[in-house]
């Protein structure tokens, strides 16, 4: 559990700090991940995002992705908003920028997936993406998520409208999927 | 809109039927009635389905809802004493200019037109005077009443959350929809109409 190829997951740590600060302080990988409001993070706010941590465990679990090779910080993903009646939950993912287009976010999500359905027992993972955020569509897509909704000009980035992608997955479309690779 | 005096109705919250108004502590009993009648918000609430409790219904009339969030009591406009329902606009995003509604009717108030007349007005107050572009709601197969009368307000159905809530023993979809200030563009609006 938590350890794929190329990367494993770890509950996040104070020391992911200045990982955590480097993603949110990236205005270029901002303008890609939420371009409707591109402003850097500021340290005040990394620090209570870490001093939250202590709290996680009951309907948010935040961790850190790390380079199996080195145990290097290449990126952050949560699962959040924990509905247990219904046993749905919302995830997020945020890779460094470097190691872009390299398959980690895929098995970093892949990963949390195997968690979220067969251990924490979801019915359904669900996650919210900008429609020009094309290459993030396409691999959720490729992990089985399907678009329940396009919310037609919901965003207003550089003076642009753009839609709103909500995309989910459900516990029995994933093990249908896995059975069949 | 060219305007050569000022507006007798200030806040732009009367319909053909109905006003909207803010609530106050009063209402709180009328408010609780339509709570535990209305089955749309039995269903529509995302917080697991227990009976609402006194103290959260005078916390929605009492308290200042915050700069993201507008409470309204819809009254009749032939007998302003009585409460026949509950409308919110809530999530309010600013920045990207929409917004949530929730609408909630007393069961014996149904089928005279007050719903469909509170939803033009706060679409309307939305538009003119929050200054937002969309406004959006959420709504269920079973609920045909209500998809009935959005369809009819040009709303449109903008996807399906499947399996999004879960009463009765099994799952059921939700339908999401929403309707556009239809001269709307990102900035720089003109005028309206």
């Amino acid at each position: 559990m938590f350890v794929g190829e190329r990367v494993r997951l770890r509950p996040m740590e104070p020391g992911d700090r200045e990982g955590v600060l480097r993603l949110e302080q990236d205005v270029e990988a901002l303008r890609v991940r939420r371009p409707w409001v591109v402003v850097p993070g500021y340290e005040g706010e990394v620090d209570a995002f870490m001093e939250r941590l202590a709290t996680n465990g009951i309907d948010r679990w935040h961790f850190a992705i790390l380079d199996v090779e080195d145990d290097g910080f290449v990126g952050r993903v949560v699962l959040r908003g924990v509905r247990w009646h219904e046993r749905h939950a919302e995830m997020g993912i945020a890779i460094v920028r470097e190691r872009w287009g390299q398959g980690i976010g895929r098995e970093a999500t892949e990963l949390l997936l195997e968690w979220a359905f067969d251990d924490l027992g979801l019915n359904k993972v669900k996650l919210d993406v900008v429609a020009r955020n094309e290459r993030a569509v396409a691999m959720y897509e490729r992990l089985g998520f399907e678009v329940d909704a396009r919310l037609r000009n919901h965003l207003i980035a550089d003076d642009e409208f753009d839609d709103l992608l909500l995309m989910s997955l459900r516990a029995q479309e994933w093990r249908a999927a896995r059975a069949a690779s | 809109m060219k305007r050569s005096r000022l507006p007798t109705d200030v806040s732009r919250l009367t319909g053909e039927k109905v006003r909207l108004r803010t609530p106050v502590p009063e209402d709180a009993d009328a408010v609780m009635a339509i709570r535990e009648a209305d089955v749309s918000l039995y269903y529509g609430s995302p917080d697991p389905p227990v009976q609402w409790r006194r103290e959260h219904v005078a916390g929605w009339v009492n308290d200042d809802p915050g700069p993201r969030r507008v409470n309204f009591c819809i009254v009749p406009l032939d007998d302003e004493s009585r409460v026949v329902g509950t409308l919110s606009l809530q999530l309010i995003d600013w920045k990207n200019r929409n917004t949530m509604m929730g609408i909630g009717l007393h069961p014996d108030e149904r089928g005279k037109g007050y719903g469909t007349d509170a939803t033009t007005v706060a679409v309307d107050f939305a538009f003119d005077q929050l200054n937002l572009v969309k406004v959006y709601l959420g709504t269920f197969a079973f609920n045909e009443h209500a998809k009935h009368v959005y369809d009819k307000l040009g709303f449109v159905v903008e996807g399906v959350l499947r399996d999004e809530r879960f009463r009765d023993g099994r799952y059921w979809d939700e339908y999401l929809m929403a309707t556009w200030r239809d001269d709307a563009r990102p900035s720089d609006l003109g005028p309206r109409g």
